[in-house]
């Protein structure tokens, strides 16, 4: 339950900055920046999925409807 | 046991957290983030099993239902607040922890007030 999500979001973040080493050696900046943008948005959704089911069982546990 | 299950996850994050430092320092508070997630809900069945003890005690000793429902939200937002307060300092503002701690206790004064509003007419009713 726990472990891949640390794993998914580790190997993201390396791949992201893998590509933009590959990219700014064969300067093209503008799109590494872009590739950081969207390794940032797929990490954030993963999160903010995780964050969802959170907040799902808190609310459940503590009635705070 | 949970607690090594819990303890080692945590060790597994930080170490991800510094190699993120390191390659990619934004994605590293997102991992945070998840791992806290991923603590807190491996830690609710737990917290599930303790609330409900706690209910049947309640029950038996005859306080009244609502009040104890609020003492739970209050113990929910502590544990709400804290969470998010402690993961924005560990993301380097302080200030924001401090301002999610703050609205914390505003909600924990707005629950806690009907409480002491009908401890204050048992008062009077007393008097």
């Amino acid at each position: 339950m726990g472990i891949e999500i640390i794993f998914k979001i580790a190997a993201v973040g390396i791949i992201t900055a893998v590509i933009n080493n590959i990219l700014e050696k064969s300067d093209k900046k503008e799109i590494a920046t872009l590739v950081t943008l969207a390794g940032l948005v797929i990490v954030l959704t993963m999160v903010i999925n995780m964050l969802l089911g959170l907040f799902d069982t808190l609310k459940n546990i503590f009635y705070l409807y | 046991m949970l607690l090594i299950k819990i303890i080692a996850i945590a060790f597994v994050a930080l170490v991800g957290y510094n190699v993120l430092k390191s390659v990619k320092p934004e994605f590293s508070v997102a991992l945070i983030v998840a791992v806290g997630a991923v603590i807190l809900i491996l830690l609710s069945d737990s917290v599930v099993s303790s609330l409900s003890a706690f209910a049947t005690l309640t029950e038996k000793s005859g306080i009244s239902k609502n009040s104890f429902a609020s003492v739970v939200k209050i113990i929910g937002i502590g544990y709400l607040t804290e969470y998010a307060a402690s993961i924005c300092e560990d993301g380097g503002s302080k200030s924001l922890g401090q301002k999610v701690q703050f609205a914390g206790k505003i909600t924990v004064f707005l629950l806690a007030l009907p409480i002491i509003m009908n401890v204050f007419t048992i008062i009077e009713s007393v008097l």
